[in-house]
């Protein structure tokens, strides 16, 4: 990935970007009480601030001795005090999500106090749509040859932890896909989405924290679960907050959970649930004991974070660009609307194609301007709001410039249950063995769906339709030489989600390309 | 004690049809241990709900009692299955255990459940009264998955 043109003016830095980017003076400071933005680590480079901050502070923390209760054993004998042994931590009950939520805001609060970053804020590893362990986690030294401590190669309790998964191989899209994603988003309630209360629990006797008698729905009992298995090294353990990787995957399941909420689903009312107090659990970066609710812990914001999710009003409100964005994007969607000079569509039709198989992809060639397409590829790359330590003004950067989406209608399939769809760009020689890693990988969708009609179809009378990011990948595939002058390339192969799956077909009945602001 | 009694009872109103449990039919050999080379089964028969009851279930949740890693600590899943009977297996979903080591319930609150999606078609047999055998399968995900084993306890109906 790239290094930024900020990020070069930082390399070099004796003790990380992290540190420095808070003391250099004339830089906007947050405004007191403004929830700091996770971001995903999908396109931060090795030394951008947010990624340094994290190594820094997890190398300061392992500097400390294990007796230390701020250390980086210290802190981890709160989840777990030997490999075969929870402590504090719950899992496989309802008190899963919020206990870790706040398990991993005090690492939060801890980073910031010990690297003097105000600023940070955990960044997390989606892995749905970047499936392969971040890179900055998987080297034993970073790029300017100093040891990395996100890296795992202990000795510990007689026996020495290193991660077993390969380090570019993606966690399977049976475990964290997006028919995963979709499984756990569509939960109907909390006690499916974030498992359940343990088995016969009638009081708020705090050993029912520790009670794995609940019911674990998708989230913890595959995408969490097997993630941390797969992993191997500390992960698969009880000590697993050992590698520094851990925070990146609560971190993630943290933000599905705010997502969750903000496709308005509701927490639980229930008081077994909301009045549990996590009692000296936790401890705050002076040393004392934090000891949250669950009811304190439902509002991210409130708690100094945040994920830029819709439900951000506030915030929304100060954004004029991304505003204008999202009116442009309306444009597209909804019909009476007049279209935005600033929004530019092509479209194919798919008629007379056949479907699309693992073995024979489908290809869509949709004719553009190729200037639009060199307008996209110049695009700068965007600044992750360090310089400014204001993310909210680098989400308005990002609604700036020019960008390109991909609209996918009326798609006819088969096999949903066993299939994931993927889309890429111009591939020279797809087939369904080419890697989510390769660069013109632009997403997949997958369909919930429980029947099917004469061998294709949808839901019935209609087909589902989706909208892909093609942002990114015409960055990749053009960015270094000439735009296409056969039009751009959509190429739609399917994937067995299970090695023994029969896989499905697919064939979108038509693809539009809409650029804006290009 | 009176008060958390009347709020259970409203709160699985609200958010559970009914809880079931499945005896579990011991056939020959054990059934309800999985390792790589068989899967458990377990067979939801007559103390499964009917009738109207058991059109509206919507969930079906496994438990495990005991479960073995792979002795070379690699990863195993485990992938459930569901069919009526002269029918086909069905996949319902996906299983880890974590922290991946053994255990061995020894009380409730020691047994670990993990639930899915009842497949609509399924529930409507079961409300018929007939039987659907569930079937847990570990599948290596790397290596061969040798030693690994996992025993399955008694199935409930949300």
């Amino acid at each position: 990935m790239a290094v930024s043109r900020r990020s070069v003016l930082l390399q070099g830095a004796a003790i990380g970007a992290g540190v420095i980017a808070s003391g250099v003076p004339g830089m906007k400071a947050l405004a007191a009480g403004q929830p700091r933005e996770r971001r995903t680590l999908q396109g931060l480079a090795w030394n951008d601030p947010i990624v340094a901050t994290y190594r820094d502070g997890v190398g300061l923390l392992k500097q400390k001795p294990a007796t230390d209760k701020i250390s980086w054993a210290g802190l981890a004998g709160i989840h777990g005090t030997n490999p075969n042994a929870y402590h504090f931590c719950p899992h496989g009950n309802w008190y899963f999500l919020p206990w870790h939520r706040a398990y991993i805001l005090t690492y939060e609060r801890v980073i910031r106090d010990l690297t003097s970053n105000n600023d940070f804020a955990l960044p997390y590893w989606d892995w749905t749509t970047s499936p392969a362990m971040p890179e900055v986690f998987v080297t034993p030294t970073t790029p300017d040859g100093k040891k990395n401590p996100l890296f795992v190669n202990d000795q510990d309790f007689e026996q020495r932890w290193k991660r077993t998964w390969p380090a570019s191989e993606p966690m399977p899209a049976r475990y964290v896909g997006p028919p995963v994603l979709q499984d756990i988003l569509h939960s109907a309630d909390y006690e499916t989405f974030g498992t359940s209360r343990p088995q016969g629990q009638d009081s708020l006797d705090p050993s029912w924290v520790l009670d794995g008698s609940g019911d674990q729905g998708t989230l913890e009992g595959l995408a969490h679960n097997m993630v941390h298995n797969s992993i191997g090294g500390w992960m698969p353990s009880a000590m697993s907050p050992r590698d520094p990787i851990f925070f990146m995957h609560h971190c993630n399941l943290d933000r599905l959970w705010a997502l969750w909420n903000s496709l308005g689903n509701a927490n639980s009312d229930d008081p077994l649930w909301t009045g549990m107090t996590f009692t000296d659990n936790f401890i705050n970066t002076d040393g004392s004991s934090y000891s949250p609710k669950v009811a304190d812990l439902f509002v991210p914001e409130t708690l100094g974070y945040s994920y830029g999710l819709a439900t951000q009003v506030a915030s929304a409100a100060a954004s004029p660009n991304l505003l204008e964005l999202q009116n442009k994007l309306v444009t597209l969607r909804a019909p009476g609307i007049a279209r935005s000079a600033d929004v530019k569509t092509f479209s194919v039709a798919s008629t007379g194609q056949a479907f699309g198989t693992a073995t024979q992809p489908l290809e869509l060639s949709v004719n553009v301007d190729p200037g639009l397409i060199a307008a996209v590829t110049k695009r700068k790359p965007v600044p992750s709001g360090a310089e400014f330590l204001n993310f909210a003004a680098a989400r308005e950067q990002r609604a700036t410039g020019a960008r390109v989406l991909a609209f996918v209608r009326d798609v006819a399939f088969t096999k949903p249950q066993d299939t994931e769809y993927r889309v890429f760009l111009d591939h020279p020689d797809l087939n369904a063995q080419i890697p989510v890693s390769d660069p013109g990988y632009v997403g997949s969708f997958g369909v919930f769906f429980h029947g099917e009609h004469d061998g294709h179809g949808g839901h019935g009378k209609s087909n589902p339709s989706f909208v892909l990011d093609l942002t990114g990948a015409v960055q990749r595939v053009y960015g270094s030489g000439q735009p296409p002058t056969g039009g751009l390339k959509l190429q739609f192969v399917p994937v067995p989600i299970r090695p023994d799956a029969s896989v499905g077909t697919v064939r979108p009945g038509r693809v539009e390309i809409a650029f804006i602001n290009a | 004690m009176a008060n958390a009694g009347l709020r259970r009872t409203a709160a699985g109103c609200l958010l559970v049809l009914a809880l079931w449990f499945a005896a579990a039919q011991a056939e020959e050999g054990d059934q309800l241990l999985a390792t790589v080379d068989q899967p458990a089964r377990i067979t939801a028969t007559e103390a499964a709900p009917r009738g109207n009851a058991a059109a509206g279930l919507r969930r079906v949740v496994l438990s495990v009692t005991y479960y073995h890693p792979t002795d070379d600590g690699l990863p195993i899943e485990a992938v459930v299955k569901v069919r009526a009977a002269g029918g086909v297996d069905k996949d319902i979903g996906r299983f880890g255990i974590t922290p991946d080591r053994e255990f061995t319930s020894t009380t409730p609150s020691t047994t670990q459940h993990f639930s899915f999606a009842l497949p609509q078609e399924l529930a409507a047999v079961l409300a018929a009264g007939q039987p659907v055998t569930f079937s847990v399968h570990l599948v290596p995900v790397r290596g061969e998955g040798k030693g690994a084993a996992l025993r399955v306890g008694p199935i409930a109906f949300r």
